[in-house]
């Protein structure tokens, strides 16, 4: 483990960054301390600079963000120096602006950072908030993001059946997965049940259909398996399909290639995948489980993590596929 | 290193008057000339602060990610 170190600049600067590349730069950030030199990072050239040998500068890109950092491996310590993004900058930083006796009335903010904000004296009925990260966030005083998981959690208990008390222990991991199996199990005998013309209708413009969250599902496994578990770089599976915010990603080339609407393909190839996941995790040790990955551009810091976002993400898809063919919000 | 060959290949944008106003670049010479600015700039980075890194982050009073990681 690496002690891990920001500049004064570093910090200050995450209230410039979009809400999603934010929480996203943070878990990259936070890995580097159990893996300093994960598989999407180089070595910059200083050569001439006169830098002590023990001390490496590296780089690593996330979208059109790059995160350069400094890593010295005697003294184990991580030091992030600066985050700079390639143009175009398509982001407007409103930080720290107030707004006061405006009308926001019928707005739409979609991928934005309000992370620290604050509202007060406002009129919010109706107001709603779908797809978003609320850790901490408060409204009265009280803790909302706890009071909707526990009532997620009541409406759904197989959220509770699915969350491992302890990810590095190999039953526990074990039983969540094999509780997983069956969930998925269930998902399949709902798809190939459902009316094969439900299966590609969108439930809005800006939703997958249930065929394309199948899609999803199939590329998260190849991403949580072959990139995050193994450290496999065998070309991405062409049926996948990638959240809006990777497209165009050079990283992720290759998913999405063959797009198809053929379920019972997609359903093979998912599950040719999740037999070597099966596989993999029939015998694994409570050492491999606190493991640090090979590829951290976009993963908790180790694998028993990963195989616990892992469920999290299966059922919450899930449950947006089932709902998408019965025509009901989910939850 | 830039390889300034691919510059021999740009495009000129001209003028009613046949005078030139604006260059047009291939993606491939636009994304060569980017990484070739932030090689440049990274480089410079670490150069104006070589006395910081040389000392390490904590006698340079770099921010421990244990205390700034919950303002994330």
């Amino acid at each position: 483990m690496y002690r891990l170190w920001l500049e004064p600049e570093v910090h200050a600067i995450r209230n410039q960054l979009p809400g999603k590349v934010r929480q996203r730069i943070k878990k990259l950030i936070n890995g580097l301390m159990l893996q300093p030199r994960p598989a999407a990072s180089r070595i910059l050239d200083t050569e001439g600079l006169a830098l002590p040998a023990i001390v490496e500068i590296r780089r690593v890109r996330l979208e059109n963000w790059r995160i350069i950092y400094a890593v010295n491996d005697n003294e184990k310590w991580v030091w992030v120096l600066a985050i700079r993004q390639r143009p175009p900058y398509d982001y407007e930083d409103l930080g720290g602006a107030v707004f006061h006796n405006v009308n926001l009335g019928q707005a739409k903010f979609d991928d934005v950072n309000l992370s620290g904000a604050s509202i007060r004296n406002a009129n919010l009925e109706n107001f709603s908030i779908e797809d978003a990260y609320i850790e901490g966030m408060t409204i009265f005083g009280l803790r909302v993001d706890l009071l909707i998981s526990d009532e997620m959690d009541r409406r759904d208990p197989e959220r509770v059946r699915l969350r491992m008390s302890d990810p590095y222990d190999p039953d526990c991991v074990r039983r969540v997965l094999r509780r997983l199996d069956e969930v998925r199990r269930s998902f399949r005998e709902t798809l190939l049940a459902a009316e094969p013309g439900l299966l590609t209708v969108r439930p809005a413009p800006d939703q997958w259909s249930a065929v394309e969250i199948v899609r999803h599902l199939l590329y998260a496994e190849d991403l949580f398996l072959n990139r995050r578990i193994l450290g496999n770089v065998e070309p991405w599976n062409r049926l996948g399909l990638l959240p809006d915010f990777l497209i165009g990603d050079p990283a992720y080339a290759g998913v999405g290639s063959e797009p198809t609407d053929d379920l019972d393909k997609i359903l093979e190839a998912w599950e040719a995948l999740h037999a070597r996941m099966r596989h993999s995790v029939a015998e694994v040790t409570a050492e491999q489980l606190r493991s640090g990955l090979r590829d951290l551009a976009y993963g908790q810091g180790t694998v028993g993590g990963v195989l616990q976002g892992m469920a999290q993400h299966d059922l919450d898809h899930i449950r947006q596929a089932e709902a998408a063919l019965s025509g009901k919000d989910k939850l | 290193m830039l390889d300034m060959k691919l510059l021999e290949n740009v495009r000129f944008v001209v003028d009613s008057h046949g005078k030139k106003a604006a260059v047009q670049l291939d993606l491939k010479v636009w994304n060569a000339l980017l990484s070739y600015l932030e090689e440049s700039e990274d480089r410079t980075l670490i150069k104006e602060n070589l006395s910081r890194v040389v000392s390490g982050p904590e006698k340079s009073r770099a921010i421990p990610w244990d205390d700034a990681k919950k303002d994330w």
